[in-house]
């Protein structure tokens, strides 16, 4: 049979740092430090490996047929430009931040404004394909935490705006107590999760 | 060993020089040579028939389905007789579910007795009806033998209307001249049993009817009709002769082919014991002596086969109860078999009356005459009054027992006034159409002027496929007519030639490729082979409406927002009231308030591009306080673009609150932790070894304003700028129990604002203040009195919230209550492309 | 916060997840053959197996988006779950003639997601049918990871996306472009700014701690069936001590 080495050590280095965050021994703490740096080291490695990886992906789809991905050329060449502006001029340079400000951030605030659209579009298609009884709390919810949050043509009404008012209710009573409960369910499926990636129940990655 | 002279019939072996079998009297040698297929002689042979059931499995479907409503009833039928019938007149082996249908079909003559077999009365059948006759007429007729051939092989007498003419009673010398040799042997019998019989006073309207029957015969066939009958006797004999019902159908066409020669060679001795008990004018048994055969006179005939006078129980014990079994094998073994046969069609008869699919017409003919009236062919009877019951009362057996007799009565004058009676009928027989059906040349027709033409009993004509007969008679005539001219035979008659006759006989019929199927069929066909074609092909993707409902619904939302947005942006409204002051923008006041002027402070950039905007708007006025107070700033993020981001912040602060801040002078920019959560608790626990240079590679903790920093509790403050909840969480929970007692304050956006606000709550006050979203960003700058982005915003925002509000509204009851959106056609046009 | 409460809130923590390991070990070792409780059951789940026959039989493209939330920290078991649900689908969806694509907006999740494919395949021994393209990353923040995202599912035939991950409100790109496409959309995630846009944009999103349960529903396996167990106690546990610290301090006793 073969032996899991690497579900072995993932779950050595697992034990070692769930360990040495509990008990304060300074050997597991110092081996926690340690292991953790290593992993930051690794997650930067990750973040570099990605990059190849998203380069090589648009490499091959533009080899394979440059006419019909013309996005991934134009992703390269932007990549080479940029990769080049940041490394001669460094990530703060002025032409550096030249490209982040004139096409970056324009581009993804450009994609934010269009989710405004889809959120307001999804919201009134449930009118239709989902008009419920969740749904309708949903609705209402919605429609009443964006009336609250401004006044209306210049009139805030005391009661309905600003501290104390409606809003300011459901946003720190029902609002928080859903988020609170939620998280809680949340946290103990990390919990739940992180355990059996630490016993090796669970292999997400290839071992 | 096999014997060379073995019975095919019973199977035993006789003497070699034996011409029929001494245990069963089948004939051993064959006289003519036999048209039949080898494999049709093979089957005989080695095996028995197969079922019916096997042989219609072979069929094509629409055979199979053109059985319809009688399919049932005519496996019975088909089963017996239609092997006999098959091999006589050589059908194919594949046509048997087929010609049994011909036969069934024929037998249900068409408004009464009087079967036409042209196209065009088939037309006036009713449509249930339909499909038989164009399986009898259109396919079998037409396709299987094409009209040349038939023609060719069974030349039809053309008789013009003009023609038309009662039919000369006067039999003429020559016909008795032109008979066969054996027949004339049998008439001479025939008379002397005659004159030893006597006469019924009451028979003389029965003896019309015979001299009728006669005149519908078509004399210039008299020979073809004669042999027709020998050869019917014959295969009744060997039902006889026969134990096994299978075997005899199967064999009878080569006995009826052995007798049918043998007639012609034998004396009268020889004859079979049938004809031999004619001879003899053997004695029935008095069961039997209602239908008197051949002996029997012509009102008894006609009575027998009228059926009425027959009393039915003494009828039906004759021919198919088994208490008389006994009696039927004191009978002569024709009659014998005789009853075998005639078991068969009352079997048969009486499932097809008693089918639910019978048709509309044959009902209809059913009600009309219950009972069968005796057959008398007279001008005024109706046809329609005679049905099928006359199949069902067995009379079929005793009318073809008594075409012998008919074919004495050939010799005697017809009365004339009884033959005109006949007239309408022959009109019919004389029609063109049916004279072509029977495939009569003009040529014979010529021939025959002299000799008046003999007709076939109707029922006899149906029971013939015409296809099938056609090239048996040919060969057959041929074999009479050739004398042999050399060899040790030479001078005889009849001898089986040297040379197969394939080379003189005609071509097989084609069968036709159109099929008869139905319209249902049809459908089926055409799933079928959509479904076949469509295998294998993949389904093309609907073309996507270049404009649908959805797009303009979200162009008119996106336009609305803009148009609001922009407009007030343009010019510069800020009139709508800000929002009150929340106590956690007051938190945040106070702490940056409390921090020491040129006191560290670390600043956390971790929010998205995308929310830029509004967290710009909401931190912008944090960090022009923060400036105003003269912190020295330590940027990091968690996130990767965080280092730009907050360069771009600092700047457009720098810009719109006319600060002078510059790196590393007032601030520095650590840039980018990796590892996430990880990252950020050990950068919480060790700054200097996570981040030990600024993004621009400067060793800032060893300048003066960072060199007493060891742990991040040494920082005066902590501002956090996040949209991510979780972000949040992770400074809260893993970095704010390293601050000490230092404060904690973020900028948030509205939607981290209810996972956030617990920690701001709490008495554990881990979080002093916050700042949420564009309306906590306005509210902070009225505080201040400053104006920043907030303010700018605000006005906007305001707007476009309400009219989100709106639209949501609109759309959805739109969507809710219009159940379908037609768009324009100029605007639902497809893409083509 | 002195250094007894620190340590007392670390032990009170150990404890915990010590509880935690016991009741999923206990359950695993207890009931190896039982099943999910009706009670669990969720149409979310079924509409994944439908949606990954569908994608199947109509020859279309499966897409897991495993979100931006990396490894480490809260975030990275949501990849986690995203690459567990990856592998499991990349079993069935395998034999489709287009195999699955994993997409990620982290560079380390990337890196397992192409692991994570070709494990997949090297368990079906059809290690020649690997592309190293299934499992790519396709932005590095939020918005250009969606940006990246929908190249994918406009372009590749993908019929149906599945959504598990770390993933903030750009998810609704996501979920937009997959049914403007015709495609079926199964999302979930642990960030609830993200479960609010779900929920508006699609018809099935898991919420809260159903995401947690996907491997549960997807494989059955006696520890994931465990592990909802020991949830369930818990969950019961802590609502009891929150519900009595409530009366308490409303009765002044603490």
């Amino acid at each position: 049979m073969k032996f899991p080495f690497s579900t072995a050590i993932a779950i050595a280095f697992g034990l070692i740092v769930l360990l040495g965050y509990f008990i304060d021994l300074p050997i597991l703490i110092t081996l926690r430090d340690v292991f953790v740096r290593w992993a930051i080291l690794l997650m930067t490695v990750a973040v570099i490996v990605g990059i190849i990886n998203l380069v090589s992906v648009h490499w091959k789809k533009f080899s394979k047929d440059p006419g019909e991905n013309p996005y991934s050329i134009i992703l390269l060449v932007a990549f080479g430009l940029t990769l080049m502006v940041a490394g001669f001029f460094g990530p703060t340079g002025e032409w550096s931040l030249w490209i982040f400000n004139h096409i970056q951030m324009p581009v993804e605030q450009s994609l934010m404004a269009i989710l405004v659209v889809v959120l307001i579009y999804s919201i009134a298609r449930m009118f239709k394909d989902r008009f419920n009884l969740i749904s309708i709390v949903f609705i209402v919810t919605v429609l009443v935490m964006l009336i609250l949050a401004v006044p209306w043509f210049g009139v805030a009404i005391p009661g309905l705006h600003g501290p104390g008012g409606i809003r300011s209710l459901i946003t720190e009573i029902p609002a928080i107590a859903g988020a609170r409960g939620i998280l809680i369910g949340i946290g103990l499926g990390t919990i739940a999760t992180g355990l059996r990636v630490l016993i090796g129940a669970d292999r997400p990655y290839g071992g | 060993m096999v014997s060379d002279n073995r019975c095919m019939m019973c199977g035993k072996d006789n003497p070699p020089d034996l011409e029929e079998c001494q245990y069963c009297q089948a004939r051993l040698k064959p006289l003519i040579i036999s048209n039949l297929p080898d494999e049709s002689i093979t089957r005989t042979d080695q095996a028995p028939p197969a079922p019916i059931e096997k042989q219609k499995s072979d069929a094509p479907d629409w055979l199979q389905d053109l059985g319809g409503s009688v399919h049932e009833s005519e496996d019975n039928l088909t089963s017996d007789l239609e092997p006999a019938f098959d091999d006589v007149f050589k059908l194919p082996d594949a046509d048997l579910t087929n010609n049994g249908q011909d036969w069934l079909a024929d037998l249900r003559v068409d408004g009464g007795g009087l079967p036409d077999l042209s196209v065009e009365d088939d037309t006036s059948w009713d449509d249930e009806d339909k499909d038989f006759g164009d399986l009898i007429d259109e396919q079998v007729l037409e396709d299987r033998i094409p009209k040349s051939q038939t023609d060719q092989v069974f030349p039809s007498p053309v008789v013009e209307d003009d023609d038309l003419e009662i039919p000369s009673l006067e039999i003429e010398p020559s016909l008795d001249e032109d008979a066969p040799e054996w027949l004339q042997q049998i008439r001479s019998l025939h008379k002397l049993e005659q004159e030893s019989s006597q006469v019924d006073d009451d028979s003389q309207s029965d003896e019309s009817f015979d001299i009728e029957w006669d005149d519908n015969l078509d004399l210039a066939r008299k020979d073809d009709l004669e042999e027709g009958l020998d050869r019917a006797s014959v295969i009744f004999q060997d039902d006889v002769t026969s134990e096994s019902s299978d075997e005899d159908v199967a064999d009878s066409p080569l006995g009826l082919t052995d007798r049918l020669d043998n007639l012609d060679l034998v004396d009268v001795d020889e004859l079979p014991d049938w004809l031999s008990s004619e001879s003899k004018g053997s004695e029935i048994d008095e069961s039997t002596s209602e239908i008197e055969l051949p002996g029997v006179d012509e009102s008894e005939f006609v009575t027998a086969l009228s059926g009425d006078s027959v009393p039915y129980d003494e009828e039906d014990d004759l021919l198919t109860s088994d208490a008389d079994h006994d009696a039927e094998s004191e009978a002569p073994e024709w009659l014998a078999g005789l009853s075998s046969v005639a078991d068969d069609i009352q079997e048969e008869a009486e499932l097809v009356s008693s089918s639910e699919d019978v048709p509309d017409w044959l009902a209809a003919l059913e009600k009309s005459s219950p009972e069968i009236p005796p057959i008398s062919f007279k001008e005024e009877d109706d046809v329609g009054d005679l049905d099928l019951e006359w199949i069902e009362e067995d009379t079929l057996t005793e009318n073809i027992l008594a075409i012998d007799d008919a074919s004495d009565v050939l010799d005697q004058p017809p009365q004339i006034d009884d033959a005109e009676l006949f007239e309408g009928e022959l009109t019919d027989l004389q029609d063109d159409d049916f004279v072509s059906q029977l495939g009569l040349d003009e040529s014979v027709a010529d021939d025959s002027d002299s000799v008046e033409h003999g007709e076939l009993p109707i029922w006899m004509e149906s029971m013939k496929p015409v296809e099938a007969v056609t090239p048996e008679i040919g060969s057959l005539q041929t074999a009479e007519s050739q004398v042999e001219v050399s060899g040790p035979l030479a001078g005889l008659q009849g001898v089986l030639p040297a040379e197969p006759e394939f080379s003189d006989f005609v071509k097989p019929a084609v069968g036709s490729v159109k099929l008869n199927i139905i319209e249902k069929q049809h459908a089926q066909i055409a799933i079928l082979d959509e479904l076949i074609q469509s295998e294998g092909i993949s389904a093309p993707i609907p073309d996507q409406p270049v404009v649908t409902s959805q797009s303009i619904f979200r162009v008119v939302i996106f336009s609305i927002l803009v148009a609001i947005i922009a407009w007030t942006i343009f010019v510069g409204s800020q009139s709508q009231p800000l929002p009150a002051f929340p106590p956690e923008v007051f938190g945040v006041n106070s702490a940056v308030n409390n921090i020491p002027a040129g006191a560290p402070v670390l600043l956390a950039v971790d929010y998205d591009i995308g929310l830029s905007a509004e967290m710009e708007a909401a931190s912008s006025v944090l960090l022009d306080h923060l400036l105003i107070r003269g912190a020295y700033l330590t940027v990091v993020s968690t996130t990767t673009t965080g280092p730009a981001q907050a360069e771009h912040l600092i700047n457009t602060v720098n810009i719109r609150s006319e600060h002078q801040y510059s790196d590393p002078d007032q601030y520095t920019n650590l840039g980018f932790i990796p590892g996430g959560h990880s990252g950020l608790f050990a950068f919480a626990q060790a700054p200097r070894q996570v981040l030990p240079y600024s993004i621009t590679g400067d060793h800032v903790w060893e300048s003066e304003h960072l060199a007493d920093i060891i742990s991040l509790e040494q920082f005066a403050l902590t501002a956090v700028i996040t949209e991510d909840p979780v972000k949040a969480r992770a400074w809260i929970e893993q970095v704010q129990p390293m601050l000490g007692d230092k404060p904690l304050i973020m900028a948030l956006s509205a939607q981290a604002d209810p996972m956030v606000r617990p920690y701001y709550d709490n008495q554990s006050n881990q979080l002093q203040g916050f700042v949420s979203g564009v309306a906590g960003g306005a509210s902070y700058e009225a505080l201040l009195n400053r104006l920043g982005l907030g303010r700018i915003y605000w006005d906007a925002f305001t707007r476009a919230s309400i009219a989100g509000v709106v639209l949501i509204i609109v759309a959805g009851l739109v969507y809710k209550l219009v159940p379908k959106i037609e768009l324009p056609n100029f605007l639902a046009q497809k893409d083509e492309g | 916060m002195n250094i007894s409460a620190l340590l007392s809130m670390k032990l009170a923590g150990l404890l915990f997840v010590l509880l935690f390991l016991g009741l999923i070990m206990g359950f695993t070792l207890r009931g190896r053959d039982r099943t999910l409780t009706p009670r669990r059951r969720n149409l979310g789940f079924d509409k994944i197996q439908d949606a990954i026959g569908l994608a199947v039989e109509s020859g279309g493209r499966l897409h897991i988006s495993i979100g931006w939330g990396g490894l480490l920290g809260i975030p990275g078991v949501g990849s986690l779950i995203g690459l567990s649900i990856g592998r499991r689908v990349a079993k069935i969806a395998s034999m489709s003639d287009k195999p699955p694509i994993i997409t990620s907006g982290e560079g380390a999740t990337a890196v397992l997601a192409r692991d994570t494919m070709q494990a997949a395949y090297r368990d079906l021994n059809q290690q020649d049918k690997f592309d190293s393209t299934l499992g790519r990353m396709s932005g590095a923040t939020p918005f250009s990871y969606a940006a990246g995202t929908l190249p994918v599912i406009y372009d590749e035939k993908v019929s149906s996306t599945i959504v598990g991950g770390h993933l903030g409100s750009e998810v609704g790109l996501i979920t937009d472009a997959t049914q403007r496409t015709g495609g079926v959309c199964l999302t979930g995630s642990d960030n609830l700014p993200a479960q609010a846009v779900m929920f508006g944009t699609t018809h099935e999103a898991l919420i809260g701690e159903d995401f947690y349960a996907v491997d549960a529903y997807l494989d059955g396996e006696p520890v994931h069936i465990a592990s909802l167990q020991a949830q369930d106690i818990l969950r019961w546990t802590i609502t009891g001590v929150i519900l009595i610290g409530a009366l308490l301090k409303f009765l002044g006793l603490i």
